[in-house]
């Protein structure tokens, strides 16, 4: 590790990211959704001149398919609500049809409503063959939504679990100390 | 344990209360500012009419004096070009949130890069060569000026703030130590360089020297640079946020170092245009305030370059007026900085209203910003 994002591209990997503070770090909060798209796409295409139609027609198609509640394709994104803005930047890591997409904490601080369609789409690119890392501490959404389960306790890895077996117990514990000792099986 | 139930009438409103605007029309705004500047005339007047003056008669001279003839109009525009260039030159590093306060120095350093050809390489090149080489060396030291605190703040993340500020201070050292030493006029009594022979002048057009045609050049540049090519979008990125910077990508010590060596590139040349096309020679006040007045201009135009342009001549007339009236109605330089610091103040502060809204206590205001 302790690569850049774009020498992981150079590897030939496509990895998407969802940051945990999406306003701090995955967009840039006073630009429209325009311009945000543009932010991992911009070097693209020859000459000095940056290219706005493409992230142009990818706004537009987020907000169609994901249901972005939005005045204009330029307003601020700072200005959208917590829900529509991780639609935002979970539309635009998507749209880079990537073979890893990490996602940490994607539905924090957002209504049940937003946070089911945030799971609806990390379950579609799981279909679609996307390696998905989840970053979480729900326990319910941990098991609902995993294939495996890998807990860290204290810095350390306590142990790999199957998600389909796994029990809330049998996590919960191994995020404590208290799986170190005995609670292995 | 709660205390005892707060009554509805127990709360009294605040007698002003402050929202902000959501959205305001491009006409309200443009009332609002057309207000401010009436109210500042209004106070103006009241300070003019205390040193006894005749207000009227007073900003009708400033006007005279600022526009009414044809050398007026040239020496108004001689004010405004280098403010208008500075404040092009600090619009990149401010778009960056890069607090770049040392236009001042990196005029400075353009302009001693350029008097040296001007001084001891003229006889040695043709005048076109020499007006280029001139304006190079001017854009380079402006730039190798600006870059130095870019390293830093990208290496070791110093105070860029500061450093741009105390560079201002050395580089205005520099000039003296020639002035008094090395480049002091042969045979002079008083310490000064010599005046540029004529092929380090500046060519003129319509009476003022051709910097004005490079500057407003330089206004559509910066204009499409910031608006739309991809550094222009790297750089807004940047000044957003660093983080979200990183995460796309980005490598922001190169882009600080890049945009800041651009920035004081053009303060270079400011410096370059005021000693071959104003001074025609080098001076302590060569760059004279002009990298700090250029900070207000380019604030007040909120970084847009055509915007600048606006400012930049209102800022002129206001400087060359306030000459006029203290030679016409003997009123002192420091009562006539305050009657233009006065104006600035309501220009500045009118921003205010048109962010924000004042209601005054009782107005049922259901809607929310």
């Amino acid at each position: 590790m302790g690569k850049n994002p774009i020498a992981i591209r150079r590897m030939g990997i496509s990895l998407a990211f969802v940051p945990e503070d999406r306003l701090g770090m995955g967009l840039v909060a006073g630009m429209g959704m325009v311009d945000n798209m543009m932010l991992r796409s911009y070097r693209r295409g020859k000459g000095i001149f940056a290219d706005r139609k493409p992230p142009k027609q990818l706004a537009e198609e987020i907000v169609d398919r994901l249901e972005v509640v939005t005045p204009g394709v330029t307003t601020p994104v700072r200005r959208l609500s917590g829900g529509n803005v991780q639609k935002v930047l979970v539309g635009r890591e998507i749209s880079s049809s990537p073979t890893v997409l990490m996602a940490a904490y994607p539905v924090r601080g957002l209504d049940i409503n937003s946070s089911y369609t945030i799971y609806r789409l990390l379950n579609e690119e799981k279909e679609a063959g996307v390696a998905v890392l989840y970053i979480g501490e729900d326990l319910d959404v941990l098991l609902e939504l995993c294939d495996r389960i890998l807990v860290l306790c204290g810095g350390r890895v306590s142990g790999v679990v199957d998600g389909r077996t796994a029990t809330k117990e049998e996590v919960g514990l191994m995020m404590t100390h208290m799986a170190g000792e005995g609670g292995r099986t | 344990m709660s205390g005892p139930a707060k009554t509805p009438e127990a709360h009294r409103e605040p007698l002003l209360r402050i929202a902000k605007r959501s959205d305001i029309s491009i006409g309200a705004a443009w009332l609002i500012r057309i207000a401010a500047i009436l109210c500042a005339l209004l106070a103006g007047a009241v300070l003019i009419l205390a040193l006894g003056h005749n207000p009227v008669a007073v900003y009708r001279d400033m006007a005279e004096g600022a526009l009414a003839t044809r050398t007026t109009r040239v020496e108004t525009v001689k004010i405004a070009v280098p403010l208008l260039g500075a404040a092009l030159a600090i619009a990149p590093a401010f778009k960056m949130r890069f607090w770049n306060i040392g236009a001042e120095g990196q005029i400075m350093a353009g302009a001693i890069a350029a008097s040296y050809f001007a001084l001891y390489q003229y006889q040695n090149m043709s005048r076109p060569a020499l007006m280029i080489c001139m304006f190079l060396a001017g854009a380079i030291a402006g730039g190798i000026w600006g870059l130095i605190p870019a390293v830093f703040k990208a290496r070791w993340g110093t105070n860029e703030t500061l450093f741009t500020l105390m560079f201002n201070y050395i580089i205005l050292g520099v000039e003296k130590y020639l002035q008094n030493g090395p480049w002091r006029k042969a045979g002079s009594g008083f310490p000064k360089i010599a005046m540029f022979t004529a092929e380090a002048k500046l060519p003129k057009l319509l009476g003022v020297h051709i910097g004005w045609i490079m500057v407003l050049a330089l206004v559509v540049l910066m204009f499409v640079y910031l608006k739309y090519t991809k550094q222009g979008y790297e750089i807004a990125v940047v000044g957003e946020s660093v983080r979200t910077a990183q995460y796309a990508g980005m490598n922001v010590p190169a882009i600080i170092m890049r945009t800041m060596f651009l920035s004081g590139a053009i303060s270079g040349i400011v410096g370059c245009l005021q000693v071959a096309g104003a001074d025609y020679t080098l001076t302590e006040g060569t760059a004279g305030g002009v990298g700090f007045t250029a900070i207000t201009v380019a604030w007040l135009a909120k970084l847009n370059p055509i915007v600048m342009v606006l400012i930049a001549a209102a800022l002129a007339v206001l400087k060359k007026g306030s000459h006029t009236i203290q030679t016409n109605f003997k009123i002192p330089a420091s009562a006539a900085e305050v009657l233009t610091g006065t104006i600035l103040f309501f220009m500045l502060g009118c921003e205010f209203f048109i962010s924000y809204r004042l209601i005054a206590r009782g107005r049922k205001e259901r809607d929310h910003g």
